[in-house]
Formats: C-alpha cells, structure tokens, sequence
C-alpha cells in the first residue's frame, strides 16, 4: 500500500520532471545542504548551553529562547526540500534501510526536544534540572550528529 | 604549466592515494567536512543575528562574539582540514574548476569579512546596539559564508 503510494507520487508527470532535472534537483540539495547549517547548527548551539558546554554564564532559557524562533524557521524549510528531494526517489528510498532509519532517528530527536519543552523548559535553570537539561542537550547533539551522518550515507547505499 | 605540476604532484602522493582508494575514509571525511561547516555557518548566522538585533539579545554583542571565538575556529579548522583531504585525491580535476577557484576566493574573502565583524564586535559598549556598518558587514559576511558553501556543493555539479 505504502509502496503503491511511493510509486504514483514517484511517477507523477511534474516530480519526473524535477528529478531529471540537471539544474533543479541539485540546488535543491545544496539549499537543504545550508539549511543544515540554519536548523542543525543553530540548535546545537542550543544544546551546547543545555549541556554545559558553551555560554555557560547566561541562563539557559535565554540561549535556547534566543535561537528558538530561528532554528525552527530553519527546519521548516529542512522539511520542505527534504519533502522535495524525497519525491523523485520515493521508491528507492522506501526500499532503503538508512532511509528508514534515518527517519527513526529524526522522531527520535522530535519526541527528545518535545518531552523536554513540555516537561523542562520552565525550569531549564533552576538547580535541580541541571542533570536533566544536559542529558536533552547531549541526546539532541548525538541524534542530529547521527542524522546527518546517515544522510550522508544515504548518497552512497 | 606550472599550476598543474603542482596539482599533480598533490594528487600523485602516498597520501592523496590512501584517501582516494577508501570509500569509507571518504564518507567520514566527507561526514566531518559537513558537521564542521554547519557549525561553523551556524556561528556566523547566531553572531549576525545578533548584530542585527533579531536574537539572543540577552548576550552583549560583544560577548557572544568572544563566546563564539572558540567553536568558530574549532569548526573552521575542521571543515578546512577535512576539506583540503576531499581536495587532494581530485586535485587535477578541481584545482582547474573555475567553481572551485571562487569558492576558495570567496572563502578567503569571507574569512577576512569576518575577523572584522569579530573585531569591531568587540568595541560595541555592553548594552548598546551595533551601529550600522557592523550591521551590514556582518550581513555581507554572512552572504559571502553561505555563497562559499553553496559553490562547494556546486563543485560536483559544474
């Protein structure tokens, strides 16, 4: 059923036409290249403050609360050309292993950054969190790091 | 003439052989060219950002531009090193591309631009904004940045 779905959006007239593209699919991937630097950097610049790591003498909240706005900015546009990078390749990609589990591991960090702001965001400088802010901020690190690294591989496998 | 002696003999080398023939060495120098430059496009971007007023306003300019000091030169070195290593098994190939001959200007140029965003960040009076010529070579500095990465990606394109 998935694969179905995969195989019509692949062979739709306009995303045969984008994928075959010598212009538009590369630029395509250098933007969602940068928009790595946006998304991706900046929220470890984030996660370096939850962990201790750097700006270690202003709050938490201030840092995290200061990059925000722009680094979720930067993976809503991560997610459309990722969207659009996929439709070319959709069954390729289905039948790919990495692909799966780099996706795995994007819901891992999505569901990491979102039990931390429900839960700690609040009191992201008081004392008591401290263990907990930087547990968030290093799982978050590893799991983009591991991201990109089986993104990169996808190109290879 | 001379240009592509110099190009062969990096290419023509124990090391620039080793690192051609392993496909797993080049996908972790290749991974870790592609973790140092987002580190590094996300240090100018934050102190730009800064500079212009739209984040981390609760740091000083001219503090966050000394916090940042460390991971930039930490990312540059990593994603220069582990470019320089991406370069040498296709030196011949590369070193002609006119893409390539810009991306490395540019970067030169982007490097300079920001040593001066980081000097002239560092006089801005705790608590003041950053006056208008920061502001725009900061913005000039994060065009050239991004305009040097996206020419290394056009590299395997062109």
């Amino acid at each position: 059923m998935l694969y179905e779905t995969f195989f019509a959006i692949e062979n739709y007239p306009t995303v045969v036409n984008f994928g075959e593209s010598l212009f538009a699919y590369p630029v395509v991937q250098g933007l969602h290249v940068l928009g790595l630097a946006v998304a991706v950097g900046l929220l470890a610049l984030a996660d370096l403050r939850l962990a201790n790591v750097l700006f270690t003498s202003y709050p938490a909240r201030a840092v995290v609360g200061g990059l925000r706005p722009w680094f979720i900015l930067g993976y809503g546009f991560m997610f459309l050309t990722g969207v659009l990078l996929f439709l070319p390749k959709a069954t390729q990609l289905y039948d790919s292993g990495l692909f799966w589990a780099k996706m795995a591991l994007i819901v891992l960090a999505g569901i990491n950054a979102l039990y931390f702001e429900l839960r700690y965001r609040r009191e992201a400088d008081e004392e008591g969190s401290a263990t907990r802010r930087k547990v968030a901020g290093l799982a978050s690190l590893g799991l983009w790091v591991a991201v990109i690294v089986t993104g990169r591989l996808l190109a290879y496998f | 003439m001379v240009l592509e002696q110099v190009l062969w003999s990096l290419q023509d080398n124990g090391l620039s052989h080793f690192l051609d023939e392993g496909r797993a060495l080049t996908m972790v120098v290749q991974t870790f060219h592609i973790l140092g430059f987002t580190l590094l496009l996300a240090v100018v971007l934050a102190l730009t950002l800064r500079v212009q007023g739209w984040a981390l306003t609760a740091l000083p300019v001219e503090r966050l531009s000394a916090l940042l000091s460390k991971p930039y030169r930490w990312s540059l070195g990593v994603a220069l090193a582990a470019g320089v290593l991406l370069f040498l098994p296709r030196a011949v190939a590369y070193g002609v591309k006119e893409v390539f001959l810009w991306k490395l200007a540019i970067l030169a140029v982007a490097i300079g631009a920001h040593a001066l965003v980081q000097r002239q960040a560092r006089v801005v009076p705790v608590g003041a904004a950053a006056g208008a010529p920061l502001r725009s070579l900061a913005l000039v500095s994060l065009f050239l940045w991004f305009t040097s990465a996206a020419a290394g990606r056009a590299i395997g394109f062109v």
